[in-house]
Formats: C-alpha cells, structure tokens, sequence
C-alpha cells in the first residue's frame, strides 16, 4: 500500500470514529428525551388521578425529582421549543434535554427556577428570543406563562445564579451559539411569570394519550 | 505531494483536534505566576524581618524555596519581645482557585456548565474524513512509475 494510501485510510478511519462518536451521543440525546417524553406523560396521568392528595399543594418539593427524572415541560413557541425538561444539569442529563438546577425552584413555585440546556441542541434558537418573548412552563400541578425581562451575556465564570424572592425562571446556554469550542460565556435569560393555570390534562404535540 | 508533507498535513489536523477536545472534560489550571509566589514569600518575610537577622535569612530561604518550586518546612524564630513564635514559610504557592462545576442551586454561582465539544469533533471528524477521502482518490490515481529496463547491449 502505498504511503499516501495508507494515510488516506488513517484519515477517513479516524475521522468515521469522531462522526460515529458525536452522531452516536446526539442519537443517544435524542432517545433520552423521547423516553423523557413518555415518562413525563405518564407521570402527568398519574398525578391527574391523584391530584388532591400527595400532589395537591402546590409544586412537587424542589430537588425530590430523581437525576434525569422528566420534572417540566418547556414551551417557546417563537422558536419552535417543547422540550421536557430533566432534573439535574450533568452532562447525561443536559445530553438528553433541558437540565433543571437541582435545588432551584420548580417553575410555578417561588424562587428562581433555573433552566440550562446546551446551545447545540435544545437551545440553539435561544439567542433569538427578546426581552417580551413569551416562554411557558408546565409542570405537574402549574401552567405559567412568563414573559421574559431581561437578557444578559456574561462570563462563564460570573456568579449570575442568584436567589430570588418572588418567582423567577432563568433559562441559560453557552454563548456565542455557534461558537466551536468551549464557549467563554453564557447567555442568561430572565423571565418573570404573566399568567398561571392549572395543568390539567397537559398534553404534548402529538397528543398522545398516556400510556 | 511528497508522503512526508501528507503525514505532516495530517498530524497538523488531527492532534490539534484530539488535544482541543481534552479540554473539555478537564480543567487545565493555568500555571500559577511565578511573581505572585515571589510577591508572597516576601510579603511573609515581611514579619520577621523586623526581629531579628536569624528569622530574616530564613525568610530568605523560604523566599529561594519558593522561586525554586520547593515547599520550605516552618520555623521557629526568636521573637526580640515575644517568645518563640512559629512563622509559618509555607511558600508553595496556593493553586488557582477554579469554580467547579455548578450542579447545584446555590446564591452567587455561576451559570451550569452547558459547553459541548460534540459540535468541535462531528466538524474535525467530518474533515478528516474528507482529507482521507481526498488522500485516497488521488492516491489511487498516480499511475505507478514503470520500471524502465536499461537496454540490452547486444
């Protein structure tokens, strides 16, 4: 084989194993969230039977949601979002969708509920939206509508996440959004609640019926 | 082009792509200023220079310890109004402090760490398969050289 050959196949094996890799973490991204999606949906069901009992004051605790566990589904119709949003903001997590900060509040409830996905997938679109824009959040008991106040590029090492009186949601993605690499900053969303009601009979885009 | 500029092209591509990608899943903390080590060792040879020759050339010491990397044990020096008092010459310099990674709710942490290097090794792994595409059809199609015989003296 000659030299030029033999590096043209190195090149093509190394570079079919770097595609492989990536494409398989976005397949893998991409099950999670549809096995995200099932899960919230039955979950819904559930507490639409039990609502009145364990689930009947209020949001569920913040933080009681399990690691990847479905805890909220996120609307942004501007830019096309309905995303279900995973407890906890771990690379497996943020891999499958939007990662709740464990800790933070949920949306509905008081507290700064904090929201973060990667600026590749779930919040590629985010850099779009404008101080007005109209986000909604869903979790078992509570539909919100929140309309956003605030806009804001830091650095990635800023201590942007702040303890809230009254009920904010902070959504956050690395920022600039198409950068290649590691991102130096993050985009930071600030959205303030303008409407509430209650979820019932919360249903994706499919309208599946829970399984 | 000639099979040393080809190796060299692509160890050009590659290991700048696999290094990049490290990155991400570690923290690299910058190398810690040699003048900041220096500027401590001499702000804590500051004390004891005041009681006595014996405690400053050991702060002299610590102060050479520390430009040389190496840790300097504590000690003792004679206190001209005090009695003995230990001065701690510690001088290694104090590893940069790095945020670690928020994954908790807490007041004044930074925003969670949503970087990705998916996007960086699907472009560098999509370029490599081109380049090694375009190695192997233009390898493929330099014809051999032949083998050219000296005529036959007959």
């Amino acid at each position: 084989m000659r030299p030029r050959v033999a590096a043209g196949v190195a090149f093509v094996v190394a570079g079919s194993a770097l595609v492989a890799w990536a494409g398989n973490s976005y397949a893998r991204g991409w099950l999670s969230q549809e096995r995200a999606r099932s899960a919230w949906e039955q979950r819904v069901a559930r507490a639409e039977v039990e609502r009145g009992r364990a689930l009947a004051n209020g949001s569920a605790a913040p933080g009681g949601a399990a690691e990847g566990a479905p805890v909220a589904r996120l609307l942004i119709p501007k830019i096309g979002l309905d995303d279900i949003v995973l407890e906890g903001v771990t690379p497996v997590a943020l891999n499958g969708g939007p990662g709740h900060l464990p800790g933070s509040a949920l949306p509905g409830s008081k507290g700064n509920a904090v929201i973060s996905a990667h600026r590749d997938r779930h919040f590629k679109r985010l850099g779009e939206l404008i101080i007005g824009d109209t986000v909604e959040t869903q979790t078992i008991n509570t539909r919100v509508t929140w309309t956003i106040v605030g806009r804001k590029v830091v650095s990635r090492e800023a201590p942007v996440i702040r303890t809230e009186p009254g009920e904010v949601l902070t959504l956050t993605t690395c920022w600039p959004i198409g950068y290649l690499g590691g991102a130096p900053d993050r985009l930071i969303l600030r959205a303030v609640p303008v409407g509430r009601a209650r979820a019932v009979g919360v249903a994706t885009n499919a309208e599946q019926s829970p399984r | 082009m000639k099979t040393r500029n080809v190796f060299a092209l692509g160890a050009l591509l590659l290991v700048p792509a696999f290094t990049a990608g490290a990155q991400f899943t570690a923290v690299v903390a910058p190398p810690p200023a040699q003048k900041q080590a220096v500027a401590e060792a001499a702000a804590k040879a500051e004390v004891p220079r005041d009681t006595g020759r014996r405690a400053t050339l050991q702060a002299m010491s610590a102060w050479v310890d520390s430009v040389a990397g190496v840790p300097a044990p504590s000690a003792i020096v004679s206190d001209s109004v005090a009695g003995d008092v230990v001065v701690g010459t510690d001088s290694t310099p104090a590893p940069v402090e790095q945020a670690p990674a928020t994954t908790r709710f807490a007041d004044g942490v930074r925003a969670p760490d949503t970087a990705s290097p998916l996007p960086f090794l699907l472009v560098a792994g999509l370029g490599a398969l081109l380049f090694g595409g375009w190695l192997l059809v233009t390898g493929r199609r330099e014809a051999p050289v032949p083998a050219v015989r000296p005529p036959r003296a007959s």
